[in-house]
């Protein structure tokens, strides 16, 4: 095996450089670090004049709306779209939230809204919560045994009453990969609208929203080496017509009497009040930071790691995979034998292994494949081999420990 | 005052076996041990409403006839649980203090600590309820 020494992207990263070179941070699935770039970017912009945008004539505000509406054309062009099919939002959970409040009136009484047993809470909750509003029903495409989603039973039972399928680009417990263009085209066949969460795909794959064909794509900038507080909904050009306004206010409206309101034209009708300026200007800086990197070759570095993680783990004869998926994208789920995830999590911590346990919010695939939870390696662009190694290392002295 | 007849150790006895360890690793040793004095608590008593909620872990809690009956089905917690009993000899708000002393002292207060998410302060909050 060749050494996958890879400094060359965690040299940018100051939070894994410094004082913090002992630990191995191996828990990007929940939110990654944030390169120097992004920082910089970040203080220049405070630093040369800050003011709200769409509003002012003055310098500061044309340059502030400049730099936002840039943001908007950089992160639209990295997932393939146009700048005006990107509506800004805090993070994936309020996409969702935007969506199944702007997509209800397409939902009524007796019709199906299908998810996927392995979605994150953001994306089951708020289905769940519209499904009981409009009397419609949540229907639910299993699990296989290996983590797969059952394809067969999905096409089998789906029908015309399905108005919206709501599923996940990459599992963000078990890591599987959905074929998501096969599943728009299915949707798309009983005329039902697709809404992909890819907040764990988008900073490890080459995402194309025209080849995957979804209506909406959704993900957020803090797992994209970008700061909180700032997400992306993607929407088709027809799918983001249909998505009515949930939240009002300024910006979002063309013309107001105290009788009526019109609205403003996309994307601004879906963002209302003061974006997050700075959040999509750090969120682009992020998305050129990765662009200088040949996407292939960042890509497949991390493919590389992946594997040898995952081949490490499954000769470990103390480690049990949870999940087995066909494509895997970023993340391990994995037990160790009569060990409690906590307990792991717990030493793991004392060996300054930063990796996450429990149920990684997705409950319902957690009490199918592993009810006591599981824990979760998860990569990011800065992982080494060094990372996977200190893991390694500090699993078999947790075993140790847990033997007496 | 609260019974706990799931342990035969008293404080001075957890503390002693504390005595001579070094490494971190030692004391977690000990506290893992620490998890085999536990007698088991009746199966037919973890049940979800005798669960404690806030725990990552699973935490089981039932006091009948003045007895507590405590478990984890994570080591580390249920030694954590071994020193919470130990501690119950005393009303609970002494106990808790103590219990916090005593975590110190054994030299496990960094890592095992009420702030640290591991549903410590949720069982002292059911504790506490019982009185």
């Amino acid at each position: 095996m060749t050494s996958l020494k890879n400094t060359r992207y965690r040299q940018f990263f100051p939070s894994l450089n410094g004082n913090n070179q002992q630990i191995a941070y191996l828990d990007s699935a929940a939110s990654t670090q944030v390169p120097e770039q992004v920082l910089s970017e970040i203080e220049q912009y405070y630093r040369q004049g800050h003011a709200n945008v769409h509003r002012a004539s003055h310098s500061f505000a044309r340059n502030a709306t400049n730099a936002f509406e840039l943001a908007r054309k950089t992160i639209a062009e990295f997932i393939g779209a146009k700048a005006q099919n990107i509506i800004f939002t805090s993070g994936t959970t309020q996409a969702v939230n935007l969506l199944a409040d702007g997509l209800a009136h397409l939902v009524a009484e007796g019709d199906h809204i299908w998810l996927s047993e392995m979605e994150h809470h953001s994306n089951l909750v708020p289905w769940q919560q519209l499904a009981k509003r409009n009397n419609a029903e949540l229907k639910v495409i299993p699990v296989l045994e290996n983590g797969d989603i059952d394809l067969g039973y999905f096409r089998q039972h789906i029908s015309n009453k399905c108005k919206i399928v709501a599923v996940t680009h990459v599992s963000n417990s078990i890591g599987a990969m959905q074929p998501i263009p096969e599943l728009s085209r299915i949707a798309h066949q009983v005329g039902a609208k697709i809404v992909v969460d890819g907040a764990q795909a988008v900073a490890h794959l080459d995402i194309d929203v025209n080849r995957l064909g979804c209506d909406y794509y959704l993900f957020s900038g803090h797992k994209l080496y970008g700061p909180t507080g700032i997400g992306v909904l993607y929407g088709a050009e027809q799918a983001l017509e249909q998505i009515q306004p949930s939240v009002f206010g300024g910006e979002m409206i063309s013309k107001v009497s105290f009788e009526q309101s019109t609205w403003n034209t996309l994307p601004y009708r879906l963002e209302a009040g003061t974006p997050n300026i700075i959040g999509a200007i750090g969120l682009a800086s992020a998305v050129q930071f990765l662009n200088q990197f040949p996407l292939k070759e960042r890509l497949s570095v991390e493919r590389s790691l992946l594997n040898y993680a995952l081949q490490k783990l499954e000769q470990h004869p103390q480690v049990e995979l949870v999940g087995k998926p066909m494509m895997r994208v970023g993340i391990i789920a994995f037990n160790l034998r009569n060990v409690h995830p906590q307990d792991a999590a717990t030493l793991f911590d004392q060996y300054n292994v930063a990796l996450r346990c429990g149920h990684h919010c997705a409950m319902p695939l957690s009490n199918t494949l592993s009810p006591q939870g599981s824990i979760r390696l998860s990569l990011g662009i800065y992982s080494e081999q060094s990372d996977i190694d200190q893991a390694l290392d500090a699993i078999n002295k947790v075993m140790e420990l847990f033997d007496d | 005052m609260i019974n706990t007849p799931q342990i035969e150790l008293d404080l001075e006895a957890i503390t002693l076996r504390f005595a001579d360890c070094g490494a971190w690793e030692e004391r977690y040793r000990q506290l893992l041990l620490l998890a085999k004095q536990l007698k088991p608590m009746d199966v037919s008593l973890k049940i979800e409403e005798k669960q404690v909620e806030g725990c990552e872990s699973e935490v089981w809690l039932h006091l009948h006839d003045n007895k507590l009956y405590v478990d984890s089905n994570a080591r580390i917690i249920k030694g954590l649980l071994v020193i919470v009993l130990a501690c119950l000899n005393k009303p609970t708000k002494e106990a808790k203090a103590l219990f916090n002393h005593t975590l110190q002292e054994l030299g496990l207060a960094h890592h095992l600590s009420e702030s640290r998410n591991n549903g410590i302060s949720a069982i002292w909050r059911e504790i506490s309820s019982l009185d």
